[in-house]
């Protein structure tokens, strides 16, 4: 039974199926697919929202949730014992595994050990899939649509993990890309040279202010502050109400949380911050997830 | 005829020629040949009008694992190698870019769980003729210039 490691893994029409089921949870569809079943989670380092929500669509499901919010906590981290024995043995507890792990490719490395799927729910700065299909939920259940979404990408594109995952998912969705970005933190060639193969149109932008009344979505990345070579630059890349004076009245602010000062609080009360409602979203998708793995035996 | 003055002739075992000048080093390791018993012939900087220099290796009783052969042939794409029995070359061929190759290349990324594990990558040549290697575990690209550390 295959679970989910990586965004790569999935294709078009299984990342629209997802979609789909997760707008059936969000209208109010009430499912026991888990009844009886123990998930476990596994977090071997905090992150506490991405958790909650895995817990809490288990929960909704009819399952149980067995597992540790900080691997501080146990004996794993300090036994010694090697991280496959570490995974071998968790995977004798439980149906399924949803993983939190700080080593790159830890996913990856318990799928292949595990006899049981494994969610990856973020393996260092590599992925954290269930992220990016929330994102792209949000896009939808925010416009009504994915293809032909006119999508700003706003902050560090260069070493925002979010963004990347984002970037390689919307391919699929014939979007239009704004990369508002100062030159040092734009994105790679070869990801420039992938997204014009899939023939995505994109463009760079220096600030908010030139683009914002084309956009439907901004999608805002956390504002690391020793990325950006001046506070004069960095504030360039932060949301204010007056950037958002001319936008279109179907426009959305997403931001993968927490936030920094790229998101001040005066921005909550505008009808454009939708980022609360996407956490809201990461529920849907989860149990849309777990419903697919247990009902059809695999996610891809 | 050239190198057979230079090294000797093989009864039975192998002959890898071809190898890109300054690469022999690496095959020799891979295959351990330092604490090894089979008696092995090597040139180094030997003239070739293929490649201008290139070396050789010739090794005595020696079969080689297909993952040893895609090990070499990480560093040694476009290389022949002969299969030599009685002194008759029975079975020859051109080693290729390995798609994927095991416990070999020592991923750079440090936060990488391949340190804790094996390693695993896929190779590929990208639109600039770069040989690119992709860690299956942590899915960064390097160029294979770049890499400074093998598991030999
Ligand atoms: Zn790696």
């Amino acid at each position: 039974m295959q679970g989910l490691i990586s965004i790569a893994d999935l294709d078009k029409n299984k990342i629209n199926e997802i979609l789909k089921l997760s707008k059936l949870f969000k209208d109010g569809l009430r499912k026991k697919t888990l009844d009886g079943k123990v998930i476990a989670s596994c977090f071997f380092e905090n992150s506490t929202r991405t958790r909650l929500s895995f817990e809490s669509a288990v929960v909704h499901l009819g399952g149980s949730t067995i597992g540790f919010a900080d691997s501080s906590a146990t004996s794993l981290a300090t036994k010694g014992e090697s991280l496959a024995d570490t995974f071998k043995i968790l995977s004798c507890y439980a149906d399924a595994l949803i993983i939190r792990h700080p080593l790159d490719g830890s996913a990856r490395l318990a799928s292949e050990i595990c006899d049981i799927p494994v969610i990856n729910a973020g393996d260092g700065a590599n992925q954290h899939p269930t992220q990016t299909l929330l994102d792209l939920f949000s896009i939808m259940d925010s416009q009504g649509r994915l293809e032909g979404i006119k999508l700003g990408i706003m902050g560090d594109l260069k070493f925002g993990r979010t963004v990347h995952s984002l970037v390689e998912a919307v391919k699929w969705f014939g979007m239009q890309l704004y990369f508002i970005a100062p030159k040092h933190l734009r994105m790679g060639d070869e990801e420039l040279f992938n997204l014009k193969t899939s023939g995505i149109q994109y463009s760079f932008h220096n600030s908010l202010d030139e683009v914002a009344h084309e956009l439907d979505c901004l999608y805002l990345t956390r504002l690391q502050k020793e990325r950006f070579v001046d506070e004069v630059i960095s504030d360039t890349y932060k949301v204010n109400l007056a950037s958002l004076a001319n936008v279109k009245p179907n426009f959305k602010i997403l931001h993968p949380l927490p936030r920094q000062e790229e998101l001040p609080v005066e921005i909550d009360n505008t009808p454009y911050a939708y980022y609360f409602e996407q956490a809201q979203n990461g529920l849907y998708v989860r149990q849309a997830l777990l419903d697919i793995l247990f009902t059809n035996g695999s996610i891809d | 005829m050239n190198d057979r003055k230079h090294i000797g002739y093989i009864e039975n075992g192998i002959n890898l020629d071809h190898i890109p000048h300054g690469n022999a080093w690496y095959v020799m390791k891979i295959l351990n040949l330092f604490n090894s018993h089979s008696q092995a012939g090597i040139g180094l900087n030997l003239p070739s009008k293929k490649l201008g220099s290139k070396d050789l290796i010739k090794i005595e009783n020696r079969v080689l694992t297909q993952n040893e052969i895609d090990a070499i042939s990480l560093f040694c794409t476009g290389s022949t190698l002969s299969i030599i029995k009685d002194f008759k070359v029975i079975d020859k061929f051109i080693l290729e870019l390995p798609k994927v190759v095991h416990d070999v290349i020592v991923c750079p990324n440090k936060r990488c769980v391949s340190h804790q594990h094996v390693s695993k990558f896929n190779t590929f040549v990208n639109r600039k003729d770069i040989t690119i290697v992709k860690c299956h575990y942590c899915e960064k690209e390097f160029n294979i210039e770049d890499i400074s550390q093998y598991k030999f």
